[in-house]
């Protein structure tokens, strides 16, 4: 198994980092990364970690995020208007819904 | 160790995981397959290929086709229709199907779970007899569109058979990871098609149900993106047809009426099946009915693939309904489909393979594994593995790189009050339980949300009373609450106002679906107060499937103690033909020496002549009296014992030992 961050370090990571791309990254790449990532994270390849939930739940986010051109502009700007740690966290909580509620209309 | 099991509406297969690959476990008789019959009678029950031979001589007592009612409720009318076209006795208790049968002399009432319980422990000693060790932990492939409702009660037949930690997996999905682990390279290779992300629309046609999904496989990563399946639609609706037109057939040909004869209608429907499968192949099949009637001689009818087809054409117009209901249910256009992968028994009909290519205009490739019947339960036996069994043991070389990342299929969400949804801001959660007809259903998680997930939304509360509210859940693609599954509901009293301006949201409601497919749901408010509540669906109290468990352990010790008779009668058998043999034997040897002794004997006796006769008689004698048979042992050594675990050390001694 790789070594691994603690989880609050790993929540505290950019969307970027967690999937381990660059902030240019296209969407190939980025399908890539988040199928690497679940490969890491997914609670089936971590049978042991009670915190594995919470991890693939984040590199998920981090991926739905990214992959939509909207809500990728408007997390980088959430990352600019804060005065920034260079490590970049922006969300207090892990799960924050995105702005957009979700519809059936989906 | 955990085992992988398709539990069909007409037939189950069973596999486990062996030597680098899953497998398929046989029964008793060598068969592939069990045929989903269940038949009870005064000596105890019989299950699979034994129980549906027997249908026709124990009508009343043998039952059928019991996915179709399990978790449902029989205040739909399809499901009660359904229910009393079964030639086994029914009724019905609490919104639910109970079956009726004569079981060892008594009335007994089984609910579906009972039954379904049944044939997984009938499996679990199949999969127990072939693996020599004792297994519970079966994954168990269900249809995408089962409902939370179905899949809990296939839970709790796990819990009334024994079972423990059973996983379920949608059947497509199940297949999807079979076809990925033999089709995927082991290395990636970007000159290699299978190393590069393909989307698959997998359909997998069974005889009661059918199921569709889509699937992106790359390498051994299988990523579930839209599922949904036909309850009502498969093979046996064929079958169906078949069987009609061989009644309507009888009735002005022959003038026999088949329609109070249920056990002629059960014939005909087997005699329909064998015609279907037989077409698969074969553009014609003849079907022999002199089996229906004693007293007339009926000449067999020849049926073809195109009437076959004619029979039919709306189960043609429904699978292409259930496939165009994946592209509606997401983004996906018939264009995107790289690969149709076709499993399930009925697609082996060539009018389902020529309508999906006709579909797809024949640019796709149509594929199929190499038994179209079993990949279903070998994909289950490799999920099995990859859930951690058997545990403690190191995930096998060719797993390391598989993972499934399924979806939930119907959107989970919580009523709102109607007035609100429109207004700017979060919607309002109602007061109380009481206030569904205005309010809406709001969806929190949508469908096709990968899991685990988590999701957060936040809500407002009525600014009257109490400043309670309801968080009342429910699944399902309906605006309107009620026409939507309902999960449970629980209150929040007391919610503190937040002042004006402030970002924080009265009560933020959190939706959690964990790798299991289990939900919980909890909401807090401005001063984290929090209460969740975790989704159960279940219709057996813990009380009833105790109850039902131990029913269910006297059945299986009896079904244990009748095994065991029968195994201690046939072997006596074998002991006495032999008996009968070495007798036998001895006769002749001892009549051959009085002969000798009375010619060739009487005159010149050689001493090398008189020991080897001597000797070749006692020999026989000894043989014939073997001191095998309960001597020097003690009975108990052979009586079956309770405890699971030295009834299989019983097995494997066998009863007549020879001691010389």
């Amino acid at each position: 198994m790789t070594s691994r961050i603690g989880l609050k370090a790993f929540l505290k990571q950019s969307f970027y980092e967690v999937l381990g791309v660059s902030e240019d990254a296209d969407a190939e790449e980025l399908k890539k990364a988040y199928h690497q990532k679940a490969l890491e994270h997914h609670p089936d390849k971590n049978l042991e970690d009670a915190n594995a939930n919470t991890r693939f739940t984040r590199v998920k986010e981090a991926f739905e995020t990214l992959k939509d051109k909207d809500r990728r502009a408007g997390y980088d700007l959430s990352r600019t208007a804060q005065s920034p740690p260079p490590t970049g966290a922006s969300t207090g909580s892990a799960y924050r819904a995105p702005p957009n509620r979700p519809s059936n209309a989906e | 160790m955990s085992f992988g099991i398709d539990l069909g509406t007409q037939s189950c297969r069973v596999a486990v995981w062996q030597n680098g690959q899953p497998v398929i476990v046989l029964d008793e008789e060598g068969n592939r397959a069990l045929p989903s019959y269940v038949a009870f009678s005064g000596d105890g029950r019989r299950f699979g290929s034994i129980a549906k031979a027997q249908q026709g001589a124990n009508i009343e007592n043998t039952v059928f086709g019991i996915k179709g009612f399990l978790g449902r409720d029989i205040r739909d009318t399809v499901i009660r229709t359904r229910l009393s076209r079964m030639p086994y006795r029914t009724s019905r208790t609490a919104g639910a199907a109970v079956l009726k049968v004569e079981f060892l002399g008594n009335q007994e009432t089984f609910v579906p779970e009972e039954i379904v319980a049944m044939q997984l422990s009938k499996l679990r000693r199949l999969v127990d007899v072939h693996t020599g060790t004792q297994n519970e932990c079966p994954v168990i492939a269900v249809p995408p569109g089962f409902s939370r409702h179905q899949r809990q009660a296939l839970i709790d037949a796990c819990d009334i058979a024994g079972l423990r930690t059973p996983y379920l997996i949608d059947d497509t999905s199940a297949a999807a990871l079979y076809y990925a682990f033999y089709s995927s390279p082991a290395l990636p290779n970007p000159n290699d098609p299978a190393s590069v992300e393909r989307l698959i629309l997998v359909l997998n046609m069974g005889a009661g149900i059918t199921s569709a999904s889509i699937v992106a496989i790359e390498q051994g990563l299988v990523e579930t993106k839209v599922a949904s399946s036909n309850l009502a639609l498969g093979g046996d609706h064929f079958d169906e047809a078949i069987s009609k037109s061989l009644a309507a057939h009888l009735k002005s040909k022959h003038g026999i009426d088949v329609s109070d004869n249920p056990r002629s209608q059960a014939r005909l429907l087997i005699l329909a099946e064998r015609a279907r499968k037989e077409l698969s192949s074969a553009m014609k099949a003849s079907i022999d009915l002199e089996a229906i009637s004693q007293d007339i001689r009926i000449p067999p009818v020849t049926i073809t693939r195109d009437y076959l087809d004619g029979q039919c054409p709306g189960i043609y117009d429904d699978l292409l309904k259930l496939i165009k209901s994946l592209f509606q249910r997401s983004a996906f256009t018939r264009a995107d489909i790289q690969e149709v992968l076709l499993v399930g028994g009925t697609t082996r009909m060539p009018g389902i393979l020529s309508n999906v290519q006709a579909y797809f205009s024949g640019d796709t490739p149509i594929c199929s594994v190499r038994n179209v019947d079993e990949a279903v339960a070998l994909g289950a036996a490799i999920y099995g593995v990859l859930k951690g069994h058997p545990e403690g043991q190191a995930m096998p070389e060719k797993l390391e790189d598989m993972l499934l990342m399924d979806i939930v299929h119907d959107a989970l969400g919580v009523a709102v009050l109607a007035e609100s949804v429109d207004l700017k801001g979060p919607s309002t959660l109602p007061a109380d339980g009481g206030s569904f007809h205005e309010s809406v259903f709001e969806v929190v998680i949508p469908r096709n949300t990968t899991f685990p997930c988590r999701r957060r939304v936040d809500f407002s509360v009525r600014n009257v009373g109490d400043r309670t509210v309801n968080v009342q859940v429910y699944e399902g693609d309906s605006k309107q609450p009620m026409a939507n599954a309902f999960l449970g509901s629980f209150e929040l009293h007391n919610i503190p106002t937040v002042p004006a301006g402030s970002d924080r949201a009265e009560v933020v409601v959190d939706f959690d679906i964990n790798s299991d497919h289990s939900v919980v749901v909890s909401a807090k408010d401005s001063k984290n107060r929090r209460r969740s509540m975790a989704i159960r669906v279940g219709r057996l109290s813990k009380i009833e499937k105790e109850t039902m468990q131990q029913k269910a352990e006297r059945f299986d010790e009896y079904d244990r103690m009748q095994e065991y008779r029968l195994r201690r009668r046939n072997d006596f058998e074998e002991y006495c033909y032999g008996a009968r043999e070495s007798i036998e034997r001895l006769q002749t040897g001892v009549h051959e020496c009085l002969e000798w002794l009375q010619g060739e004997g009487s005159t010149s006796v050689l001493d090398e002549d008189l020991e080897r006769r001597e000797e070749g008689v006692v020999e026989l004698l000894r043989k014939a009296l073997p001191p095998g048979y309960f001597i020097g042992r003690d009975a108990a050594d052979c009586a079956p014992q309770a405890d699971p675990e030295s009834h299989s050390q019983t097995d494997d001694t066998p009863l007549y030992d020879c001691y010389d």
